[in-house]
C-alpha cells in the first residue's frame, strides 16, 4: 500500500485496484453511492470506460458498476499497489 | 426495531389466506418469480397517491397452496429514498384488496449476496413471518460453485429458498415453506400482519452510518461464507460477462451492434408484424362485412358492422406490433443488455441535460408513451424526469403506427414495399432527433439545480426464457388493448352516430355532410385549411385525441360511407385517393399527407398521456404546458410544411 495524496475512484488506471476509504460529495450522492453497495473496505477496479467519455466501469467483487466520472470522483480510495487477482 | 401486534383479536378473518409480499433489490429477479408465482394472472395495480404500480395476484393453482402475491418495487433499501422504496415500505403496511401483508420474501440475487444480503437485514426489522429466495439458482449451481443453504438460513434465523427464474424450480418449495411459516407459532402471533402499526411502522427507524459499517461488514462475511469460500465458479461467470462488455462496450463495435439491436428491433416490428397484420384485418374484414350482409338494412347492423366491427378492427390490427415491441425491449431487459445500452448512451444524453438512465423510458416511448413515463420514475433526479418526460410523446409510439402505415401507403401506392419501410424507419429516426432537439431545447430553458445522477448496476449476462417474456408481452398487449378498447367503443359509437344522423339525405356522401358530425367539422375548415386538408380529415384529428389509431378508424368510417369498398385499408386508400376538395382538385395530396405526417409526429394527442404526464410529475401545470406547447408546434411545422411542398409542387 502507498499512502500519497487523497485520490478518488476518477484517479484509478485502468486494471489498477484500490480500496474505497469514504466519501465526497452532497448527502444525497453519498448515500446513493453507499446504496450502490460501495462501502468503506470494499476493492474496486477500474475495467473500462463507456465510448465517448462516458460512465467508467469498476469491478467490486462479481458486480460491475457503471459510475459517472463525477460520481466517481465522490469516492476516495486507498491505492493497492499490486494489480492482485483477488476477491 | 420488531414490532408486535397490539391485538390479536378480529384479524383472524384474515387469516384464512396468507399474503405474501415479495421484497427485493432492483435485478434480483423479483418480477421473474412473481410471474412465476401467479403464472402472470395478476393485476397491475395504482398505488394511490402515486402512479408507482405494483403487481397483486393470487398463486398458480398448481402451487396448490392458496395464498396472494404482492410484488413491491425494486429497492435496496427499506429506509426510504426515492419514491420507488417510499412505495415499497407503504406497500408492506397498507390494506390491499387480498388483505394486509402477512409473510415477507425478501428476493436476493445469489450471485450478488453481498449487496442483496443487507435488504433481508433490515426486512428482519419489520418482524413479520419472513423467508429469503434466492435467485439465479441456474448460476449457482453451475460449474463449482458451492452454496450454503444452510449457513444462510442459519445466520437470517429463517428459511431459505433456492429458486431459478429460467425454469421455475423451486416454486413448490416456496409454497411448502410459506405454508409451513403460516403454521401458527408457539409464540406470539404476528400473522395478523402489522395492521395496527400502519403509522407507526412507516418511521422505520433507520440505521446509523456506524450500525450500517457494522452491518455491512457482517453480510460480507456471511456472503463468504455462503459462498464456501469458493467463488471461482462465480468468477468464470463474471468473466464471460466481462468479455462480453469488452465487445459492447467497445467505442466501435458497441456502438455498432447497438445500432445494429436497434435496428433489429424496429424492422422485426415492421417486417415480423405484416403477415399477422394482413390476417387481423382480414377476419374484421370478413366479420364486418358478414354482419352486415344479414340485415343490410337494419340500422343496428350497421352499426355493429361499420362503427364497431370495422374501428376495433382498425386498432386490433396493430397488436401485432406493439406485442413485438413489448418482447423486444424484454429481451434486451431480460438479457441483461438494456443497462449497457444505458452506459453507451451515458455521455450524448448528458450533453441533451439527460442521462443513459433516460434511455429506457425513451426507448418504452416507442411502445407507448403511458408505461414509458412511468418507466421515468426511476430518474432521480426531478430535472432529468421533467425532460424525460416532455419528449416522451414525441417517440413514435405504436398508435401512431396505424396512422403512417397509411399515410405512408399512400404516399407509396403501388410502390414497392421497401420503399413504405424505409420511410418509416426515417420517421422513426425523425422522432428521435426531434426529441433530441426538444431535450436540449428544454435543458437551455430550465434552471440546473440539481445534480444528475446516473450510477447504476450492470447484471450478469443472462439468457432470457423466452417463454416468461412471451407470457409477460401478451399480458402487457392485453393490458393495454384493454385500456383503449372502452374509449375506441366510445368514439366508435360517437363517429358513426354522427355521421349516420340525422338521416334522410339523398345521396350517403351528401348524407355526411349534412350530418351532426358533417356541421360540426365544417367550423374546422379555417383552422385546417392551412394545412391542407378540410373538415373531414380535422374530425379525424380531434377524435384522434382518444387515441391516435381512432385517427385511421374514424377515416375509414367517414369515408367508408361515400366510398364502401371490399377490403378496408385498400378501400379506404381508394376513397383517399378519390376524395375531393369541393373545387374538384384532390384533397390528399403528396404535401397535405407530410404535412399530417409531420403533426403526427409531433402534436401529443392522447387522453391517457395527457393524465399520465399530470399524474406523474404531480402538476397539472406539465401536463397543459406539454400539451398546449406540443400541440402548437405540431400545427405551426404542419401548415409551414403543407405550404413549403405544395409551393414546391407548383414550381
Amino acid at each position: 500500500m502507498n499512502h500519497t495524496e487523497k485520490k478518488t475512484l476518477q484517479d484509478l488506471k485502468p486494471l489498477e485496484s484500490a480500496e474505497v476509504e469514504s466519501f465526497a460529495g452532497s448527502p444525497d450522492m453519498i448515500a446513493r453511492l453507499r446504496e450502490l453497495g460501495i462501502r468503506q473496505g470494499l476493492q474496486v477496479s477500474l475495467i473500462g470506460q463507456a465510448p465517448f467519455w462516458g460512465p467508467k466501469l469498476f469491478r467490486a467483487g462479481l458486480t460491475v458498476l457503471a459510475l459517472r466520472q463525477e460520481e466517481a470522483s465522490c469516492v476516495f480510495i486507498q491505492s493497492l499497489k499490486t494489480d492482485r487477482r483477488r476477491n | 426495531m420488531r414490532f408486535h401486534p397490539e391485538s390479536q383479536d378480529g384479524s383472524t378473518a384474515e387469516l384464512a389466506r396468507p399474503v405474501l409480499a415479495l421484497v427485493g433489490a432492483p435485478n434480483s429477479g423479483k418480477t421473474t418469480l412473481y410471474n412465476w408465482l401467479t403464472s402472470s394472472h395478476y393485476r397491475v395495480v395504482n398505488y394511490p397517491g402515486s402512479t408507482v404500480e405494483y403487481a397483486v395476484g393470487k398463486a398458480a393453482p398448481r402451487l396448490q397452496f392458496d395464498f396472494a402475491v404482492i410484488d413491491t418495487p425494486g429497492t435496496y433499501s427499506l429506509f426510504p429514498k426515492s419514491l420507488d422504496e417510499e412505495v415499497t415500505l407503504k406497500a408492506l403496511y397498507m390494506s390491499h384488496s387480498v388483505g394486509r401483508v402477512t409473510h415477507l420474501a425478501v428476493v436476493v440475487d445469489g450471485t450478488q449476496l453481498d449487496r442483496h444480503l443487507l435488504l433481508a437485514k433490515q426486512a428482519k426489522a419489520i418482524g413479520l413471518p419472513m423467508m429469503v429466495i434466492v435467485t439465479m439458482a441456474d448460476l449457482i449451481r453451475r460449474s463449482s460453485v458451492k452454496f450454503r443453504v444452510d449457513v444462510l438460513a442459519q445466520a437470517l434465523d429463517c428459511p431459505v429458498v433456492l429458486f431459478d427464474g429460467r425454469m421455475g424450480q423451486g416454486l413448490q418449495q416456496i409454497a411448502q415453506t410459506l405454508r409451513q411459516i403460516s403454521e401458527p407459532p408457539a409464540g406470539p402471533d404476528t400473522r395478523g400482519g402489522i395492521k395496527a402499526h400502519a403509522g407507526e411502522a412507516l418511521k422505520l427507524q433507520p440505521w446509523s452510518d456506524d450500525q450500517l459499517l457494522l452491518e455491512q461488514s457482517s453480510v460480507d462475511s456471511l456472503a463468504r461464507e455462503v459462498w464456501h469460500h469458493e467463488i471461482k465458479g462465480l468468477q468464470e461467470i463474471y468473466h464471460a460477462t466481462a468479455s462480453a462488455d469488452r465487445i459492447l462496450l467497445h467505442p466501435v463495435y458497441g456502438m455498432l451492434v447497438f445500432f445494429l439491436l436497434m435496428s433489429l428491433l424496429f424492422t422485426s416490428i415492421y417486417w415480423l408484424a405484416k403477415p399477422m397484420m394482413e390476417g387481423v384485418d382480414l377476419v374484421f374484414t370478413g366479420a364486418s362485412e358478414w354482419v352486415l350482409h344479414q340485415q343490410p338494412d337494419s340500422v343496428l347492423f350497421q352499426f355493429l358492422g361499420e362503427g364497431l366491427l370495422k374501428g376495433f378492427g382498425s386498432v386490433m390490427v396493430f397488436v401485432p406490433q406493439i406485442f413485438i415491441l413489448f418482447f423486444g425491449i424484454g429481451l434486451l431487459e431480460g438479457s441483461g443488455y438494456l443497462a449497457r445500452a444505458a452506459t453507451l448512451i451515458d455521455r450524448p444524453f448528458a450533453k441533451l441535460g439527460l442521462s443513459g438512465r433516460s434511455f429506457v423510458p425513451l426507448l418504452s416511448g416507442f411502445a407507448c408513451a403511458v408505461p414509458a413515463m412511468m418507466a421515468s420514475r426511476n430518474l432521480s433526479s426531478r430535472r432529468d424526469r421533467w425532460i424525460t418526460n416532455f419528449i416522451i410523446p414525441l417517440m413514435t409510439c405504436s398508435a401512431r403506427l396505424p396512422v403512417y402505415s397509411l399515410l405512408l401507403g399512400f404516399l407509396f401506392f403501388n410502390e414497392p414495399a421497401w420503399k413504405a419501410g424505409v420511410a418509416l424507419a426515417g420517421l422513426y429516426l425523425a422522432s428521435a432527433v426531434l426529441g433530441a432537439l426538444a431535450a436540449g431545447v428544454l435543458n437551455l430553458l430550465l434552471p440546473r439545480r440539481e445534480v444528475s445522477f446516473f450510477m447504476m448496476e450492470l447484471p450478469l449476462y443472462r439468457r432470457p426464457r423466452l417463454t416468461v417474456l412471451f407470457r409477460q408481452s401478451l399480458h402487457r398487449t392485453r393490458a393495454y388493448i384493454l385500456r383503449a378498447g372502452p374509449m375506441i367503443f366510445f368514439f366508435a359509437l360517437l363517429i358513426w352516430g354522427g355521421t349516420h344522423f340525422p338521416t334522410g339525405a339523398g345521396t350517403r356522401a351528401e348524407g355526411l355532410e349534412k350530418s351532426y358530425l358533417g356541421q360540426m367539422g365544417h367550423y374546422l375548415t379555417p383552422v385546417v385549411k392551412p394545412m391542407g386538408v378540410d373538415w373531414r380529415v380535422g374530425i379525424g384529428m380531434i377524435s384522434a385525441f382518444a387515441a391516435r389509431e381512432v385517427f385511421v378508424s374514424t377515416l375509414a368510417i367517414i369515408f367508408q360511407v361515400t366510398g364502401g369498398e371490399a377490403s378496408r385499408s385498400e378501400g379506404l386508400l381508394k376513397a383517399m385517393g378519390e376524395a375531393r376538395w369541393p373545387d374538384g382538385s384532390p384533397l390528399f395530396t403528396g404535401a397535405s399527407v407530410m404535412a399530417l405526417i409531420v403533426f403526427f409526429m409531433v402534436a401529443l394527442q392522447c387522453m391517457s398521456t395527457f393524465a399520465v404526464a399530470s399524474k406523474e410529475n404531480s402538476s397539472l401545470a406539465f401536463a397543459i404546458t406539454q400539451l398546449v406547447v406540443l400541440n402548437l408546434v405540431a400545427y405551426g411545422l404542419a401548415v409551414g410544411v403543407f405550404q413549403i411542398f405544395s409551393m414546391a409542387a407548383l414550381s
